[in-house]
């Protein structure tokens, strides 16, 4: 029976040597969280710090001096003074020995299996293990099994770690997986006809998944692990802001990972994020800045310019006709673009920011850590635009809400929106529109200024997620070579209407948001560090 | 502190009369792609700066990037004229680092590549250098008799340049059949044709004439200025890393080191031929105590395990995966490893944190510092003469420039 | 016969003795390999007095090279030496404390250093205080993109393709020869 471990109640220190490295840690500390302070990492399989320790793995062992067995590690709690060995001849045998009956049984599936390259199971043996097996007995075979959804099961692979049947239990509270027959035969499987195909975290075992037992099939066969880059950055699918890593390769996204963050959303994503990167891979691309040949009225071409012509042609026209300037933003554009139009807006006499988001009406709750979901704003920075002061229009499905957009002489300024549920020639009677756009627009191909600007993926910036946290999310692929970010592009215009001479980095356009906004005063890009900070705290430091 | 000098660089000089010379970048004599800046009087060098670089590849800088096998490759672009040595070397100094012994069988094997690598550069150099002296037959006696020890590195590597036969903890594959045999062939006949050549320039007055009194350094010198190999032993210094330094039980076996006396180009020239008679001394004795047994150290953490293994035993197929997908590991440290090259002293320097990839690898060519050293030896010697220091000195572009 | 540690240990407290604390440490490498490591505003002098000890005689330089370890640990400088009489190697090493890699020159112990050094400077950027000809070496003498061999220098240089190629292709005698060397190479010039 697993044992729920209880976090430490006390802050009371206990004094203990681990691998004659002499630390401090809290009462109720874990070994194995211990050797970590110590530096060491102690292998293991059945563990995870946000599920219950079941200590069934036995990989964990540890020599703790006057105890009369080895020890495991992740449920064995500190006491004051002890001695714990993590690599001497006892627990280093213990380990080759557990390490060689998992690999009894284990298929020789290494060179078509996902996981290779980012398996426990290889790296430990690699590091620790046997140097050749001694069993000649044939492996036992379950074969493959589809769970449901978007996970498969390769039987031989498991090492009934358990972690899967313990995190749709504890995490998900949908005990789909459990553990069927016993002994050699023991396996995991769901519940006759139900599958993981309702469970809506379920992407998450194949995280946990210490070897290729779970993977999952929108990525089975499709890169190798030690080719893929990882960039960390935020989920765009949603207003929660759950930290991710995006692993890219060949300049495309192939799959999101989770990234821990406890304050957020621990070491999961949700199955809607993680399937929602396609988008990010999409073509239609534009690639270089065009400016509608005004000289024939209606021949509609456009030509490319270089960024400093244009821009400076852009800004003179700007600052004659503007009075007023209708922005329409995205909510994917993050804080430092919005930050870079509030600029804008301020050097050419005003403006009002809108945006439509598509909304879902429930949340998807993950009722084992409080307070993580998919909330119903299916966009990355909504409170950002939020609180720098845009406007939401729209009917709740990111279409509608533009109708008082486009009156004669007016300046409209669409920022990443690509305006798909709009007809063509939209706001064809106003004064002047431009375009910001990563990918190219069916109602704004008339535009008078298109110019390409980078995805949140080709970029780094930040958001703001609805619990009031801003996180940094950093550049993963290159975008067309002429596309910049848009608030590189708008922060330029802002320095040729008004005369500026703002610097063409993140960091200074961040420092913009500090000057517009009380939210972010106080607060520098450097300060954000990786796991975000949030806003209130910022707030109540001054 | 130190004092401040300059040094003068070659300059023209419309009193005087000097003139500003190109000799280079593309010039057979040369030897490579090297650029020699002379100033000259009528025929008299005044001032020479070699200016180098026309070959860089940034090797170095490859090798930060690439896992520790994978160099292997790039050693053997360097010195292109001695292959197996920079590969052999290589390997030897991420053994150390690793504290890795390789078995008997791979020692000898190693030696044996060494020394054919020693004969097989001598040979270019002595072809090279007597058709800049104008003797043309030797230039062609040394190449057919290179083009045997081609052969025997197709044989053994499949390649006939750019070998990349060792592994760290072993060899890429061990010897083909009948290697041996067409190795001792070699052997017993090449001491033929190194006496005809012999004859045909050891006392040979135009030889004579043109490489006596040429480029003398004396012994200290000689040390001052960095010489290390046959250049240092022709001036007189005993300096031999397979006796100062022994590394796979050379101090078992027996040879002499020629010694010179004053350091000119004959002496050179008399030392490298001598060089090549006892290498051929060592290839008879290894081959003599070449003993069977696996060339590959047993270690599947080092070594990739056999096919069969791979395909039959889980733990070799992990171990067989992990090599080649992520790359050996090397503890932290780091080691200077030189062995006794065909040119100088050859060393590597690997700098390890304990991951795939190296810090810093440095090859410390011995032709570089050599080159370093021909505005001392050839300054007020005729441009002739210029060619001949140059060409006895045996440098090789590759390892000069990485 | 001392074992490698107890002649590394006697060689340490030698240098102490003499230079105090410009010696920072003593390590063994690989089992058989000793390393001194040595503050680099006194090189000079602790490497001098090596050279000229009567009872180490470093005589022969065998290399001088550069480390760059990285952000943390910054660039070190690394001599090898070796003694012909006593048979003897020796690593120096001399880690730079900051970003400011200044460093004495040893040309005038050991002339050998001259195309050594030239090297370390072409490819690292540190400067050899007192060196004669400190100039580029490897890389081209117009060469602008930085030291090559540094961490932070990306491995296919820091200009694009094609403007390293305009670069290349854009040469002219400037980048081959000294100024006084075209003035008078090419002979009294017309006066316009």
């Amino acid at each position: 029976m697993a044992k729920k471990r209880q976090p430490p109640v006390e802050k009371a220190s206990v004094q203990l040597l681990v691998n004659d490295v002499e630390i401090t840690v809290p009462e109720g500390t874990t070994l194995l969280e211990a050797a970590k302070e110590a530096g060491t990492e102690v292998p293991h399989y059945c563990y995870h710090p946000e599920l219950s320790s079941p200590a069934q793995c036995r990989l964990c062992l540890v020599e703790v001096e006057g105890a009369p067995k080895l020890v495991p590690s992740c449920t064995t709690t500190v006491a004051e003074g002890q001695v714990v060995k993590t690599d001497s001849e006892s627990a280093t045998k213990m380990r080759q020995g557990v390490l060689e009956f998992y690999l009894v049984n284990h298929p020789l599936d290494c060179p078509i299996c996902d996981q290779s390259g980012e398996c426990d199971l290889q790296d430990f043996v690699f590091s620790e293990g046997r140097k050749h097996g001694r069993s000649k007995a044939a492996k036992r075979v379950i074969g493959r099994d589809d769970f449901g959804g978007d996970i498969l099961f390769y039987g031989d692979r498991c090492v009934m770690c358990t972690r899967c049947v313990r995190f749709m239990e504890e995490m998900e509270q949908k005990p789909i997986l459990t553990v069927v027959e016993r002994g050699n035969r023991a396996v995991i499987d769901t519940f006759f006809e139900q599958g993981l195909e309702e469970a809506e975290w379920a992407g998450n075992v194949v995280d946990i998944c210490p070897v290729g037992a779970l993977v999952s099939k929108d990525f089975l066969y499709k890169a190798r692990a030690w080719d893929l880059e990882h960039t960390p950055s935020i989920c765009p699918n949603c207003s929660m802001g759950c930290n991710i890593e995006i692993h890219t390769r060949d300049n495309l996204v192939q799959r999101f990972k989770p990234r821990k963050n406890i304050e957020v959303n621990g070491s999961w994503i949700c199955d809607y994020g993680r399937g929602g990167y396609e988008w990010l891979n999409q073509g239609g691309r534009i690639e270089k800045p065009t400016m509608k040949d005004t000289h024939e009225p209606g021949n509609g071409t456009q030509e490319p310019f270089g960024w400093e012509d244009l821009l400076r042609g852009l800004g003179a026209r700007l600052k004659e006709s503007a009075e007023s300037v209708d922005v329409i933003a995205s909510p994917v554009s993050s804080n430092e673009d919005l930050g870079a139009v509030l600029g804008l807006l301020k050097a050419l006499g005003g403006g009002k920011i809108l945006y439509r988001c598509p909304t879902s009406a429930e949340e998807v709750k993950l009722p084992g850590k409080e307070g993580l979901r998919r909330t119903n704003q299916l966009a990355p920075n909504v409170d950002g635009l939020k609180i720098l002061g845009a406007v939401n229009v729209g009917d709740g499905s990111g279409a509608g809400g533009l109708e008082d957009i486009g009156a004669s002489n007016s300046t409209v300024l669409v920022l990443g929106d690509r305006l798909e549920d709009q007809k063509d020639g939209f706001a064809e009677n106003a004064g002047l529109l431009v375009y910001l756009g990563s990918h190219a627009s069916q109602a704004l191909s008339q535009a008078d200024y298109i110019l390409p600007i980078t995805t949140y993926v080709e970029q780094e910036g930040t958001f703001v997620s609805s619990g009031g946290r801003v996180q940094r999310f950093s550049k993963g692929l290159e975008g067309p070579h002429a596309a910049r970010p848009a608030w590189s592009i708008l922060n330029e215009l802002t320095n040729i209407i008004s005369g500026s001479s703002d610097g063409d980095n993140v960091e200074e356009a961040f420092q913009k948001l500090s000057r517009i906004s009380d939210a972010f005063t106080g607060l520098s890009y450097e300060d954000i560090g990786p796991e975000g900070v949030q806003l209130d705290a910022v707030a109540k430091k001054d | 502190m130190t004092t401040q000098r300059t040094i003068e660089l070659p300059q023209p000089n419309m009193e005087s009369g000097n003139m500003l010379v190109n000799i280079g970048p593309q010039h057979p004599a040369t030897h490579g792609v090297l650029r020699l800046l002379c100033e000259l009087d009528g025929e008299t060098v005044i001032k020479i700066d070699p200016d180098i670089g026309y070959l860089h590849s940034s090797f170095e800088k490859l090798g930060e990037y690439r896992t520790w096998n994978q160099i292997i490759p790039l050693t053997d672009r360097m010195d292109y004229l001695a292959p197996l040595m920079y590969n052999c070397v290589y390997v030897m100094a991420v053994e150390k680092l690793m504290g890795l012994e390789v078995t008997e069988r791979c020692k000898i094997v190693r030696v044996l590549c060494m020394e054919m690598e020693r004969i097989f550069s001598h040979l270019l150099w002595l072809g090279t250098t007597a058709i800049d002296v104008g003797a043309f037959t030797p230039f062609l006696y040394a190449f057919q008799e290179r083009e045997r020890i081609y052969k025997l590195h197709e044989a053994f590597t499949g390649a006939r340049i750019t070998t990349s036969a060792t592994r760290v903890g072993g060899m890429m594959a061990d010897l083909p059949e009948g290697w041996t045999d067409q190795l001792k062939d070699f052997v017993y006949t090449f001491p033929d044709t190194l006496d005809e050549i012999e004859n045909l320039l050891t006392r040979n007055g135009i030889h004579l004439g043109r490489t006596q009194g040429i480029g003398c350094i004396p012994a200290d010198e000689a040390i001052n200025a960095g010489f290390t190999g046959p250049n240092l032993r022709a001036s007189g210094v005993d300096y031999d890393l397979r006796k100062d330094r022994p590394y796979y039980d050379y101090e078992s076996y027996e040879f002499d080191v020629p010694v010179g006396t004053k350091g000119d180009c004959y002496d050179r020239y008399l030392v490298r031929m001598e060089e090549m008679r006892q290498s051929l001394k060592i290839l008879d004795q290894a081959l003599a105590r070449l003993p069977d047994g696996r060339i590959n150290v047993d270690d599947p953490r080092v070594s990739l395990p056999s096919k069969t293994d791979c395909m039959n035993d889980m733990e070799s197929m992990i171990h067989h995966f992990k090599i080649v997908t992520e790359g050996i590991r090397v503890p932290p440290g780091d080691c200077y490893f030189a062995v006794e090259g065909s040119k100088g002293e050859l060393g590597m320097y690997v700098v390890s944190d304990g991951g795939e990839k190296p810090i810093r690898w440095r090859v410390r060519p011995p032709s570089f510092v050599n080159l370093s050293v021909l505005p001392q030896l050839a300054e007020g010697h005729q441009v002739s003469d210029l060619i001949m220091i140059n060409a006895s000195l045996d440098i090789v572009l590759g390892e000069i420039d990485r | 016969m001392k074992t490698i540690t107890e002649s590394t240990q006697a060689l340490h407290e030698e240098l102490v003795d003499q230079f105090g604390s410009a010696i920072l440490g003593s390590e063994i490498q690989c089992e058989d390999q000793r390393v001194i490591v040595i503050d680099p505003k006194q090189s000079f002098e602790v490497l001098s007095w090596l050279k000229d000890s009567e009872v180490y005689q470093y005589d022969l330089l065998i290399d001088v090279t550069a480390v760059d370890y990285g952000a943390k640990k910054g660039v070190q400088v690394v001599y090898q030496l070796w003694s012909v009489n006593y048979k003897q190697l020796l690593r120096v090493k001399c880690p730079f404390p900051g970003p400011d890699l200044e460093i004495s020159s040893v040309v005038e112990l050991w002339g050998c250093a001259n195309w050594l050094e030239r090297e370390v400077f072409d490819l690292f950027g540190v400067h050899f205080s007192g060196h004669p000809d400190l100039r580029r070496i490897l890389m081209p003498k117009n060469y602008s993109e930085g030291h090559p061999l540094r961490k932070d220098f990306p491995l296919r240089g820091r200009f694009s393709r094609e403007k390293q190629t305009e670069i290349a292709l854009d040469q002219s005698y400037e980048d081959y020869y000294r100024p006084e060397q075209l003035r008078d190479s090419l002979g009294p010039q017309k006066e316009d």
